[in-house]
């Protein structure tokens, strides 16, 4: 226990003296004037028979208080005061023989107490300042431990402290609030691989057996909290070296890594996803090859019609992917599928409410759109100044049972010749389309101007989107 | 197409239609009589009236209740001589996971080194 207060007034004049310290000119001037105001008093109240009495107190008093130096002084004062004040001329030597005996006796006696005085001050001194330097120790650490228990408790990780067989015998505050665990005694002593699971629980065993030799190392596993929710782990197991140097404590700090672990198991399966969402495109990409080569005139042609069909596949990829590949709104796949005749916006009218597709549909409808643009700028409507193109949609009957119809009418384009051969777009346009909507598809050639219509149940296919 | 070998009969299941009809035009192309269905129910249909139908192309993903790993295995169950192609844009599946005899090829693929695979099982 250190003592911060001095107890006794002794102490506490001693200790008051230490902190105003005094030149040596003012000690000895307080010594001097302290043992005349003595001698005063003694030649006033005191009878000559006891000349010295009064001055063992002073000067005792002085060396505590002054230091040894002044007390010393006040004993060679005190002796010389004393000596004055019962001496006299008649004397032959001023003092009687008896006198002198005992003023020496009293310079000797009293050197040695002033002497013990001052090294008791001394010790005093060192005793005082011992203890503020305890005191500042103490002060020092208490700190430290306010401190590090601060940084304990302020951190999100999970910091433990296990013996070398792997039981808790420490959990970090901020520890045992990402655990769940509201009071430590709950999991004391318990075996702290047992808290992960499965592969996680032989990990932290290995771990353990590293440290104990003093290797640190690191691993993921998944632990459920106290309250049973799972979460993934980043542990970090390292030894606590004991006095000897040798381990004697294990250290484990888990930090929670469940969202980071879930966004690395998310971005795989969104690798995979993407791989298998490649793979259907480069499956597309192909049959729209076999498709375009089958009724090829010529290579010339096969290229040309395969690059702008791609394209038009390219545009559609655009609009799916800002929806992640789930859904295309029919206007965006209308803009894709056209993209190839946009120089002639103004003879394209565009009429219908919004609806959202699902892929599979937008694709196919972008590639039928991209077929219907191209014959009508090569044979149709569109090659002619004068000739324009009708596209419109409706959606009639409630959700339940809900019919899609779209039309794309030309008209004042040159007379409609129907076709010889069907081509790629005209199977791409009935054939295909017809199954993508689960509906009736037409392509028809009156003279006035090609007509296609899609009559399909919007059921798997799309929703209306209410705007 | 000579008149003294019947035409092999096989089944396309795929659910993207323009792939399927593609893959139609391939074996219709080289004299295959050519069923399609565009997911598993509409496959076991087709089976069941068609007892010619001796070769089953499927694609894994498919919508509705049964995919065609699920189907491959109620054809070798129902079917068992019939020759098994499962095709697919996902990884391998496990041979655990397939049915007995059953050949995958992994998407986008060559018909013709399907058509070899098919050749090869008949022989």
């Amino acid at each position: 226990m250190i003592r911060t207060r001095p107890s006794s007034i002794f102490d506490r004049i001693v200790i008051w003296s230490f902190d105003r310290p005094l030149s040596g000119l003012t000690r000895y001037t307080v010594a001097a004037l302290v043992i005349v105001l003595v001698a005063a008093a003694r030649i006033l109240f005191v009878p000559d028979e006891l000349p010295w009495l009064l001055f063992i107190p002073a000067a005792i008093g002085v060396a505590l208080v002054l230091g040894q130096g002044a007390g010393l002084f006040a004993a060679a004062l005190s002796t010389a005061a004393g000596a004055l004040s019962i001496g006299s001329a008649s004397n032959d030597y001023w003092l009687p023989e008896p006198q002198w005996v005992a003023a020496g006796l009293f310079v000797v006696i009293l050197t040695g107490m002033v002497m013990l005085a001052g090294e008791l001050r001394e010790s005093m001194r060192r005793s005082v300042s011992l203890n503020a330097e305890l005191v500042e120790r103490e002060r020092s650490s208490a700190e430290r431990e306010a401190f590090l228990s601060s940084v304990l408790a302020a951190s999100t990780d999970c910091i433990k402290v296990l013996d070398l067989d792997g039981n808790l015998t420490f959990m970090s505050e901020g520890g045992m609030k990402v655990m769940d665990i509201s009071d430590f005694n709950a999991v004391r002593g318990c075996p702290w691989p047992e808290f992960l699971k499965d592969a996680g629980s032989v990990q932290a065993r290995a771990a353990l057996d590293a440290a104990a030799e003093g290797r640190s190392s690191h691993f993921e596993a998944a632990a459920d909290t106290h309250i049973g929710i799972p979460k993934w782990w980043s542990v970090s197991v390292s030894p606590i070296p004991g006095p000897d140097g040798h381990p004697a404590r294990v250290l484990s700090v888990s930090r929670d890594h469940t969202a980071l672990h879930e966004a690395r198991e998310q971005q795989q399966l969104l690798n995979g996803e993407l791989s298998h969402r490649l793979k259907n495109v480069l499956t597309l990409v192909q049959s729209i090859a076999n498709q375009t080569l089958r009724g090829a005139h010529s290579v010339e042609d096969a290229s040309a019609a395969f690059s702008s069909r791609l394209a038009s596949l390219g545009r559609a990829t655009d609009v799916l992917t800002t929806t992640a590949w789930q859904q295309a709104e029919l206007h965006d796949v209308v803009d894709a599928g056209l993209s190839a005749v946009s120089g002639m916006k103004d003879r394209i009218t565009i009429d219908g409410p919004r609806i959202r597709l699902n892929s599979q549909v937008a694709l196919a409808l972008t590639l039928a759109l991209h077929e219907l643009a191209t014959n009508a700028t090569k044979y149709g409507a569109l090659s002619k100044d004068t000739g324009s193109v009708a596209l419109r949609w409706q959606v009639n009957g409630n959700n339940g049972a809900s019919c899609f119809h779209l039309i794309w009418q030309e008209r004042d384009g040159p007379p409609v010749v129907r076709p010889t051969q069907r081509g790629f777009g005209s199977r791409m346009i009935e054939r295909s389309l017809g199954a993508y909507f689960r509906g009736r598809t037409v392509l028809d050639f009156p003279a006035e101007g090609v007509v296609f219509r899609i009559d399909a149940p919007l059921g798997d296919t799309g929703e209306l989107i209410d705007s | 197409m000579g008149q003294a070998i019947p035409p092999r009969s096989i089944l396309i299941v795929e659910d993207e239609p323009f792939i399927r009809y593609d893959l139609v035009d391939f074996f219709e192309d080289r004299g295959f009589k050519v069923f399609e269905a565009e997911d598993a129910e509409e496959a076991i249909e087709v089976l069941a009236a068609n007892a010619s139908v001796r070769i089953v192309l499927t694609d894994v993903q498919m919508p509705g209740s049964m995919d065609g790993v699920k189907l491959a295995h109620f054809v070798r169950d129902r079917y068992p001589p019939t020759i098994l192609i499962v095709v697919s844009g996902m990884a391998n599946p496990s041979a655990a996971d397939l049915p007995d005899r059953a050949v995958f090829v992994g998407k986008p693929f060559d018909p013709r080194h399907v058509l070899g695979v098919i050749d090869h099982l008949s022989a």
